[in-house]
Parts: structure tokens; C-alpha cells; sequence
């Protein structure tokens, strides 16, 4: 535990060249040609060229929705299944995305530009957030069994609406709602609110991640050793959905970052939450800026959104990990 | 001085009434037993001591202060508890455990003290844990869990220890040495002890006071000496059991 050994350092640095490495290879990555030399003038001199053009108004931009999605998913992910204590809990679990991307389709239903659609989403999401916590909260007592099942129960819900939005749906628009409801970056643009949304959760949950040490080992021994478990709950969730919702505002319902990324970290040794929770976000970037260079070079110039590829690279990746941990028992 | 006190006590779970008008006073240093058979409610007096539910009526009052008036914080400086099992499936090492124990104490919001972790040492050693601090939780056998458990419950100091049975897993020394340990550290810290316990000889040796649940809210409840004979054990376990004295100790076999 952040005492006796140095392996928490060792990871922290590790991940944090591997985010820098990840971050120059987007910058230098994509359809256009970009040396290194180039990529290095470009952000030191603001020079006109074309190239510093592709990296000021493409791949900067692209580059930081990446990273900054995938470090809220990262954290949602990581705040969700400690607050539901389930391993397969990810931060679409309790609605959020699904409430998101209904509002959003319907909004594209209704023929509405699709600069609208984050505006939307945002709102679609917060509602789904306070039905389910409404919902959940009625009486009183607030189990976790209880969220659970009625977040999945409403995300079954909103599963269908979706569902009818687009069999409602002529041909062209469906093609982008698809695209929306894989998750993709091409269009992403990131919002100043968005980054304070990551660095202040960022924060409030380092704050939390002693008490999280403690409620893993469940509700009566987080008790028993001081931890005010609902006001802890409620804080976990209201923090997850408020990452989660503007995750999606920013690239739709991008999956796989928010389940395989932490579970990855406990693997390699980061349990304390006070190590796992900055590292999840660290990781979660890298890790969704890496697929989204492949989703934009792998079968260019044509672009595949940004959230198949996170799938294509996190099955395979979560089911090592399951296999492994099966071994470990 | 009075540490833990119960007035007109009354615990129900899932409609099942475990007691009622229980009044009850325990001093400083002084231990108290509660002995009764399976599902007769021990586990659930006890959470009931440590606010996990509200009782039916009646309460439960700590250095005079009732429980509900206590944030968690003051309420895990005052009163600990020893679960009957502990989750033992999570990764974790030995010290990482045992400073949760610490917990309650944190000034700082996000690092472990050198004190704390100092003191979480110490107990270690005082439980012949001192060479485990490195080891996964998962890893240890059940006898050295429940040592591990016992120390978190150490570290937290509380001024009331609640013990579920304390000799789970335990070999037959470390029952006698670990009771020793507990009961010493409450003496010196001015600390009341309460164990609930399934096995007589160990509350009738630790014990000052028994608390005999005998099922549907009724109990009977005062000195060990007064409280443990076989009538009333026969009475609570429905079975026979005879007393003997070895060495001047009294000790209780069933027939």
C-alpha cells in the first residue's frame, strides 16, 4: 500500500511514458503525411503549412477527445464497479448510454442538425440518471441489488426505444445514428467543461479512494470501520453518471474502456484505490487513443467509428484476463 | 464508570423477536458472554450494538451517548466488531488490512501515517503475524485470517469489542491467547468486551457476565458463576450437559 514497495511508482511512471508515446504516435499518425520533424515544428513554431494545419485542426483535437474520453470512462468504470461490487459492471450499466443515445436519435428523428446531438445526449443522460436514482431511491433505503436491477431494467427500456427510433428511421440517417450508437470520435469536439468534468472528478475521487479501500470489503465492515456507506454510494453514483454522461455527450456510447481498463490495472498489481483510480484514467486515455489511430488508419481513407474498434481490441483482451484470474483461484 | 449500557432493549429481525426489555450495564474492562443455540440472535444483538439496524425500541448508549447521535466516524473510534467470517476473496496484503483498522483515525485525507503503520507492526508481532505483512489475504490459511482480523480489531482500539465468535479457525492455544490478548488490551484501555460465542468453556474461562438467550425474546442474564449450571444450559441448548471441575476451572460436556 503506498508504503512499503515501489511498484506503485513503477506503474504510475510506466503508464505515463506510454500515455506521452501514445499521444506523439496520434499526432504523427493518420492519412496525411506527418514526419516527426514536421510534428515537432508544427507544435513548437505555428508555422502555415499544411502539416501544421492536419495537426492543429485534426489530430490535437481528435487526439484529446481520445484521451479525454477514454480517462472518464476509464474512472466511471473503475467508480462503478466498486460502487455496484461487481467485476462485470461498466459505466453504461445503470442507463446512462442508453438514455443518452435515445434522446440523441430522436432528436436526429425529428430532423434536427446533428450539431445537436451532444446537447442532447447530455440531457437524455442526466435524465436516465435521476430516474434510475429516483427510482432506486423510493422508500428510503438505497440497496445496491436495488440500483442495479433498476438500472438495468431502465437501460432494458431505453434498449427499446433505441430500437424503434431506428426501425422508425429512413435509410440515410440511420447510417449516422449507427455510427453515433457504436461510438466515434471523427466528429468529436472538446468542450472546456468537459475537461474541468474529468480533472474535478479526477480529484473528488482520489478524495474518496480511502473510503473505497474500505467499502470493497462490503457495507458492514465499511460500517464498522467509520465509512458513512450511503452518503458514499450516493456520491459514487451521482460522480460515475456525471463522467459517463459526458463521456457520451463527447463520442456516443464508446464501450469496452470503462470494463476491460480497470480490471487490467488490478491485474497488474494496482488494488489501492489511490493507485487505481488515477491510473485507470491515465490508462482508459491511452488505451481509446490507440483504438481510435487504428480506427482511423486501419482500412483508410475510409474510418471505422471508434467504438468497434475498442470492442475488436477489448473481447479478446477481457477474456485473457478472465482466463488468467480463473487461473489465479 | 459505565461503557456500554442497553436499556429496555429490544431486537427484531425479519419479525423474529430475539429479546425484549433487555437492560443491561457493562464497566470498564468488565466482558460479557452470550451464549444460546444457532440463529438464536447473537450475530443480531451484536450488529444491533453497532447501529447496523435500528432496535424495535429501547437503546443502546456508549460513554452515555446513544448510538443514533454518533456519526460513523465517532462510532468506529468507540465500538469494533469482529465479524463471524470476513471476505477473504479480495487482494490485499496483511498490513494493507490491518491499517484499515486505522481507518476511523486518518487525519489525512490520502496517506497512511508512519505512526499507523508503525502500530499496525506491533500488533502484527503481538499475533505472531510480524513475518506475513507482505502476503496476499487470500493466500493465508483460515486460522491466520481470523489472527489477521483480530489484529485489524486491535489497531481500531475501540472502547467496546464486539466478538462474533472469537475462536473460529482457531487452533486450541491461540483460543486461550488471543482471548488473553483481547480481554488485557480491554482492561488497560478501559475497554468493555462482549462475546458471543458458541462455545461455553471459552465464556465460562473469559467471561464476568453471561447473557443466555433462550429463544422467542426470553433470556436470562447476570454473573457466570450465577448464569452457567446445567439447568439453564440444558434449558437454552435442549440438551444434557453436565458440569465438572478440572483444576478449579468449571467446565460444561454434554452427557
Amino acid at each position: 500500500m503506498l508504503t512499503a514497495t515501489r511498484k506503485p511508482f513503477i506503474l504510475l511512471g510506466a503508464l505515463s511514458v506510454l500515455c506521452v508515446a501514445v499521444i506523439i504516435v496520434s499526432l504523427a499518425t493518420g492519412s496525411a503525411d506527418v514526419t516527426i520533424g514536421q510534428l515537432w515544428s508544427a507544435l513548437t513554431t505555428r508555422e502555415s503549412s499544411i502539416q501544421s494545419q492536419v495537426v492543429w485542426e485534426l489530430r490535437i483535437p481528435r487526439t484529446f477527445a481520445a484521451l479525454i474520453t477514454g480517462g472518464l470512462l476509464g474512472l466511471a468504470g473503475v467508480i462503478m464497479q466498486v460502487l455496484l461490487r461487481n467485476p462485470l459492471a461498466d459505466p453504461y450499466i445503470l442507463g446512462v448510454s442508453g438514455g443518452a443515445s435515445a434522446s440523441a436519435l430522436a432528436l436526429l428523428l425529428a430532423g434536427f442538425s446533428a450539431a445537436w446531438v451532444p446537447q442532447a445526449a447530455f440531457v437524455g443522460a442526466i435524465f436516465s440518471i435521476l430516474v434510475v436514482f429516483g427510482l432506486a431511491n423510493a422508500g428510503g433505503r438505497w440497496s445496491v441489488t436495488r440500483l442495479l436491477l433498476t438500472g438495468v431494467v431502465v437501460s432494458a427500456g431505453w434498449g427499446a426505444v433505441i430500437n424503434i427510433l431506428l426501425t422508425s428511421t429512413s435509410t440515410n440517417t440511420v447510417q449516422s445514428m449507427l455510427f453515433w450508437l457504436m461510438g466515434d470520435l471523427s466528429q468529436s469536439r472538446i468542450r472546456f467543461w468537459q475537461i474541468a468534468v474529468l480533472v474535478s472528478g479526477l480529484l473528488a475521487a482520489m478524495l474518496l479512494a480511502r473510503p473505497l479501500n474500505v467499502l470493497i470489503r462490503g457495507e458492514l465492515a465499511a460500517m464498522s470501520l467509520g465509512v458513512n456507506v450511503h452518503r458514499l454510494r450516493v456520491s459514487l453514483y451521482l460522480a460515475a453518471s456525471v463522467l459517463t454522461a459526458t463521456a457520451v455527450t463527447i463520442s456516443g456510447s464508446i464501450g469496452f474502456v470503462g470494463l476491460v481498463i480497470p480490471h487490467t490495472l488490478r491485474l497488474l498489481g494496482a488494488r489501492d484505490h489511490r493507485l487505481l483510480i488515477p491510473l485507470s484514467a491515465l490508462m482508459g486515455g491511452s488505451f481509446l487513443t490507440v483504438a481510435d489511430v487504428l480506427a482511423r488508419t486501419v482500412v483508410a481513407p475510409q474510418q471505422l467509428p471508434t467504438g468497434v474498434v475498442t470492442a475488436i481490441i477489448g473481447v479478446p483482451m477481457f477474456l485473457v484476463i478472465l482466463r488468467s484470474t480463473m487461473k489465479q483461484h | 464508570m459505565v461503557v456500554l449500557e442497553l436499556e429496555r432493549l429490544e431486537v427484531r429481525i425479519g419479525g423474529k423477536l430475539i429479546c425484549r426489555d433487555l437492560d443491561l450495564q457493562l464497566t470498564e474492562g468488565e466482558v460479557l458472554g452470550i451464549l444460546g443455540r444457532n440463529g438464536v440472535g447473537k450475530t443480531t444483538l451484536l450488529h444491533s450494538c453497532m447501529d447496523f439496524f435500528p432496535p424495535a425500541s429501547g437503546n443502546v448508549r456508549i460513554h452515555g451517548a446513544n448510538l443514533q447521535s454518533l456519526k460513523r466516524q465517532q462510532l468506529a473510534r468507540k465500538i469494533g466488531l469482529l465479524f463471524q467470517e470476513s471476505d477473504s476473496s479480495l487482494s490485499a496484503t496483511v498490513l494493507e488490512t490491518v491499517l484499515l483498522g486505522r481507518h476511523p483515525y486518518s487525519e489525512n485525507i490520502f496517506w497512511d501515517s508512519e505512526e499507523d503503520i508503525e502500530l499496525c507492526r506491533i500488533t502484527l508481532a503481538l499475533l505472531g503475524m510480524d513475518k506475513l505483512e507482505n502476503r496476499q489475504v487470500s493466500t493465508l490459511s483460515g486460522g491466520e485470517k481470523q489472527r489477521l482480523a483480530i489484529a485489524l480489531l486491535l489497531a481500531q482500539d475501540p472502547a467496546v469489542f464486539l466478538l462474533d465468535e472469537p475462536s473460529n479457525h482457531l487452533d486450541i492455544d491461540f483460543q486461550i491467547k488471543v482471548l488473553d490478548l483481547i480481554t488485557q488490551r480491554a482492561k488497560q484501555n478501559k475497554a468493555a468486551t462482549v462475546m458471543a460465542s458458541h462455545d461455553i468453556n471459552l465464556v465460562s474461562r473469559f467471561c464476568d457476565r453471561v447473557l443466555l438467550l433462550l429463544g422467542d425474546g426470553e433470556f436470562l442474564s447476570g454473573s457466570t458463576s450465577s448464569i452457567l449450571n446445567s439447568n439453564n444450559l440444558n434449558r437454552a441448548f435442549q440438551c444434557k450437559i453436565a458440569q465438572t471441575q478440572i483444576s478449579g476451572r468449571n467446565y460444561f460436556l454434554p452427557e
